[in-house]
């Protein structure tokens, strides 16, 4: 009976975070088929570990942050994410919400040219800097919780951080003088 | 404080990650430095543009529906496919299985296209294969044999349904070899689905003889299209420059027609065909035997031949 009720809430806490373990995993790992992979170890290991969290050291969401980079680096980054257009997100069915959209071209005045480049930039960055890049601008956990997920020094977060930006500008420097002399 | 070491300091500072000190002297600087502030401008552009970007790139990934089924069997401690459990009952088979769906969800491996390939062309020559002769008694014909006797392989197969084809491809690890089952869809969807399959991709270890991955595939059938006259020549010239089929030729084969395998490469909603099978055939001089038939997968594209099976 223990057991059952262990695992109808174990159930109700997958329900809660697969979303959050799936789509950074699919950041990190860049293909979907292996995020499934992860999200499923990901929650056999919370499951069996689940006697070994704790509170006093750090957030829950943290914890599971740093499981999900454990299982994504084990899992090794065999591609990059798909870069695609705002159009082939809803070709592909998945409805983008327009809220997502509008803010999108509010907030970047994102033409399709700038949200691709961004995403190629982005999809450029090395397995060095891509996980603290997308657990800060993507799961936007603190320097000092990226720290604990990666179990590195809080200097290495920030000089990580800071080299993944200047390279995104790098790159879309270089795509914008292109796009000038074309 | 100079310039650079400032620019350090601006992404922390936009990420509000500075000590009160540090922030203050981040920010008595940029009331004074006009550079200073419109490379904090550019970073906070590229910060925010970034954070939308990565919402638009996960926005396309959705966990599986049957996620949580299989993690619960695996707590129970049964073994699992990696993606769904298929008994045969139609409920079971259409909430985990992916859609290849115009080549933006879950492309296949870059090995499959030719594996179906393989497939469709046999179902359109109207052969129903179990294991390609050519194979022998090789590692490929044991990973075959050890899916198909696999139980909980054939728990996954529908009842009733028709294992069309089986094919064993090369292993892309190593000791792992694939071996597909097509089930057609009529035998488990009525109406509109019943022109799709369902395509069951095992994974076999065939060192340690065991079935070590199953996942489903929800494949759509592709209408055909007819060949043109050139895409015909330049599929034949193509292998014809091709060893393989060269020796085949040899031994007395005849090109006998080209057929169109229909991939899944849909473009403005219809389809790009890339990709052909060159049928060659030695007619026996035994009546009663069979003839032999070999099919040369062609990349129009790409220009190449991407295999060659022989058929019984």
């Amino acid at each position: 009976m223990a057991i059952g009720r262990y695992r109808r809430a174990f159930e109700s806490f997958f329900h809660q975070y697969q979303e959050m373990v799936f789509k950074t995993a699919y950041l990190m790992v860049g293909d979907e088929e292996d995020a499934k992979d992860v999200l499923q170890e990901v929650f056999i290991a919370v499951w069996k570990s689940r006697g070994t969290f704790e509170p006093a050291k750090g957030k829950f969401a943290t914890w599971l942050h740093r499981i999900t980079v454990n299982q994504c680096l084990m899992k090794h980054r065999k591609k990059q994410p798909s870069c695609i257009s705002l159009e082939e997100v809803r070709d592909c069915g998945l409805d983008l919400p327009e809220t997502m959209d509008s803010q999108v071209a509010a907030e970047l005045s994102a033409s399709k040219w700038e949200y691709e480049n961004l995403a190629a930039a982005i999809d450029s960055l090395d397995g060095k800097y891509r996980p603290v890049f997308i657990l800060r601008y993507f799961s936007e956990l603190s320097y000092d919780e990226i720290a604990q997920a990666m179990g590195i020094p809080l200097g290495t977060v920030k000089s990580r951080l800071n080299t993944a930006i200047k390279t995104l500008r790098k790159v879309l420097v270089n795509e914008e003088r292109k796009e000038v002399t074309q | 404080m100079k310039c650079e070491d400032v620019n350090e300091l601006l992404i922390p500072y936009l990420d509000d990650e500075l000590g009160k000190e540090e922030k203050k002297v981040v920010e008595l600087h940029l009331s004074t430095c006009l550079r200073c502030r419109e490379e904090l401008e550019t970073l906070a552009a590229i910060r925010t543009g970034a954070r939308q970007a990565l919402k638009v790139m996960a926005a396309k990934a959705i966990p599986p529906e049957q996620s949580w089924k299989v993690i619960e069997q695996r707590l129970a401690g049964k073994r699992q496919p990696k993606i769904a459990l298929l008994s045969g009952a139609k409920s079971k088979l259409e909430g985990g299985i992916n859609m290849i769906k115009g080549g933006l969800v879950s492309r296949p491996p870059a090995w499959k296209p030719a594996v179906i390939g393989v497939l469709v062309a046999a179902l359109a020559v109207g052969l129903a294969l179990v294991i390609p002769p050519h194979l022998g008694q090789s590692q490929e014909v044991l990973a075959a044999e050890i899916a198909q006797n696999d139980p909980w392989v054939r728990e996954l197969l529908p009842e009733g349904a028709v294992i069309r084809v089986t094919k064993a491809v090369r292993p892309v690890e190593e000791g792992i070899f694939h071996v597909l089952f097509l089930i057609p869809g009529e035998s488990i969807w009525d109406g509109e689905d019943g022109n799709k399959a369902i395509m069951i991709d095992t994974s076999v270890n065939v060192r340690e003889k065991k079935v070590v991955g199953v996942r489903a595939l929800k494949i759509e059938a592709a209408h055909i299209t007819p060949l043109t006259e050139v895409e015909k020549e330049k599929a034949v010239e193509i292998a014809e420059a091709n060893p393989e089929v060269q020796e085949i030729l040899a031994s007395g084969a005849e090109i006998r027609r080209v057929i169109p395998l229909p991939f899944f490469q849909p473009v403005d909603g219809s389809l790009t065909i890339n990709v052909v099978g060159v049928v060659l055939t030695v007619a026996s001089s035994d009546s009663q035997a069979k003839a032999e038939r070999w099919i040369a997968v062609v990349d129009l594209v790409e220009g190449k031949v991407v295999e060659v099976v022989q058929y019984p």
